[in-house]
């Protein structure tokens, strides 16, 4: 009969192969370090901040000049769309991971499913359907996995272009700086983001960001849906912009018209 | 002038804080996850919290650690329920066959089993059992009643032995 001690045991057994990491402590000393220089810098460059703004306000205010241009709580459309290109030009040497959802399936419920992963700034990127394929590329190369035929292709005179992110993702979708590239008609506040309508290719393109970073969080265009976030690209994050072949499978080599047995790579 | 993280350096006490119970710390991460992973990325978040306040945690530091780990393993299931949802290591597909595999996944199941579990359910399991907390001082980390805390144990028990495919009962200590 397992006893309350034999599960603790378990527990303990289970996990007592789990080590924190040997520089934690360095690691925690930089970061603790980094958060104190940030707070303080925060804390003397408000003091100065607000010093400095109760000083304009009262010499605006004594000398009669104009009165001062106190910028608007609430940005204007074109604003925000500054913001938006803005914060994506600087999300570039981040991990963008996306899922998306096209179409319905036979039964109406779950519609088919893609993940992906793009290091712009690199042009790397990954796209896995679970059961089906997972593909990455990068420049000049091309490696999919067909787990149905359990083969692997691999293109080595792969064109990649500049648009990484529309290699992994549907048609039309493209690198997210293109997204507003023909005007936004509309943005409102929803939910506590920020809702831009516009067209892309004549079909209306919506796009949600967040009110707080301005990063791309959703986007709804015709019946594809995206649903994004924002990784750093940490050593641990990159993995996710490669896959592991499984055992036994075959490869071929893409030659554009037919493909041929090709030895598989031996590193 | 004060800052409310203390010294630009860590305190002595905290390094030693650190090095005595982070393996503990870790592993509590990893049960409440099950996902070593995230378990590191959420210790050194602890910790870092931890070390930010370390003038009102180093009464007790180790209670202290284990408050902000649940609420930031909260946080971590609310936005991914929110955001997208993980797919754990297991509802991928299978790719190949290995020989360890067995091994493994019988050391796992109970893991495993813990994931399953909603997660307050998982939360007193982790540490009743496996912090060796007291009912009462597992309600303080976990913010409920100690009623609450007896409950979760009992249906916790209850539907780990039907997760791990066991007839047989898992006594309780009153």
């Amino acid at each position: 009969m397992m006893t309350e001690e034999e599960l603790r045991d378990r527990l303990h057994a289970d996990s007592v192969g789990i080590m924190p990491k040997k520089d934690l402590i360095r690691t925690l000393a930089h970061q603790h370090a980094r958060r104190h220089k940030r707070a303080k810098v925060g804390l003397i460059g408000g003091s100065l901040g607000a010093t400095a703004l109760v000083v304009t306000l009262l010499v605006g205010l004594f000398t009669g000049g104009d009165p001062l241009r106190i910028e608007s709580a609430s940005p204007s459309k074109d604003e925000i769309v500054t913001r938006v290109r803005e914060a994506d030009q600087a999300a570039t040497t981040m991990i963008m991971h996306f899922v998306t959802y096209q179409g319905q399936s036979a039964d109406g419920t779950t519609p088919p499913r893609t993940e992906s992963w793009a290091l712009r700034s690199e042009n790397r990127a990954r796209i896995s359907s679970p059961d089906r394929s997972d593909k990455i590329v990068r420049p000049g190369y091309m490696e999919e996995i067909d787990h149905r035929s359990r083969m692997v292709k691999v293109d080595d005179q792969y064109r990649l272009g500049d648009d990484v992110v529309a290699h992994v993702s549907g048609s039309g979708i493209g690198d997210p700086k293109s997204w507003l590239s023909e005007g936004v008609r509309e943005v409102r506040t929803d939910g506590g983001d920020i809702h831009l309508v516009a067209n892309r290719m004549g079909v209306e393109f919506e796009l949600w960001v967040d009110a707080r970073t301005y990063l791309s969080k959703r986007v709804v265009f015709g019946d594809y849906r995206m649903t994004i976030d924002w990784l750093p690209a940490t050593e641990e994050n990159r993995r996710l912009l490669d896959h592991t072949i499984p055992a036994g499978f075959g490869w071929t080599k893409h030659v554009r018209d037919t493909g041929s047995p090709l030895t598989p790579p031996t590193t | 002038m004060s800052f409310p993280g203390g010294s630009r350096e860590l305190d002595p006490a905290f390094e030693e804080f650190v090095r005595a119970r982070s393996p503990a710390l870790l592993r509590t991460a990893f049960l409440l996850v099950g996902d070593r992973g995230h378990a590191e990325d959420l210790l050194q978040t602890t910790l870092l919290r931890v070390a930010w306040r370390w003038s009102a945690a180093s009464a007790q530091p180790e209670a202290y650690a284990r408050r902000v780990l649940v609420n930031l393993t909260r946080d971590r299931w609310r936005n991914l329920s929110r955001r997208v949802r993980e797919r754990h290591q297991a509802d991928l597909p299978q790719l190949a066959a290995l020989d360890s595999a067995d091994r493994i996944a019988e050391r796992d199941a109970l893991v495993q089993a813990l994931r399953l579990l909603p997660t307050r359910q998982r939360e007193v399991i982790v540490f009743r059992f496996y912090a060796d907390l007291t009912v009462a001082d597992t309600a303080r980390v976990l913010g409920c009643t100690e009623g609450t805390v007896k409950s979760y144990t009992n249906r916790a028990l209850s539907r780990l032995r039907e997760l791990l495919g066991e007839h047989r009962e898992i006594e309780v200590q009153k």
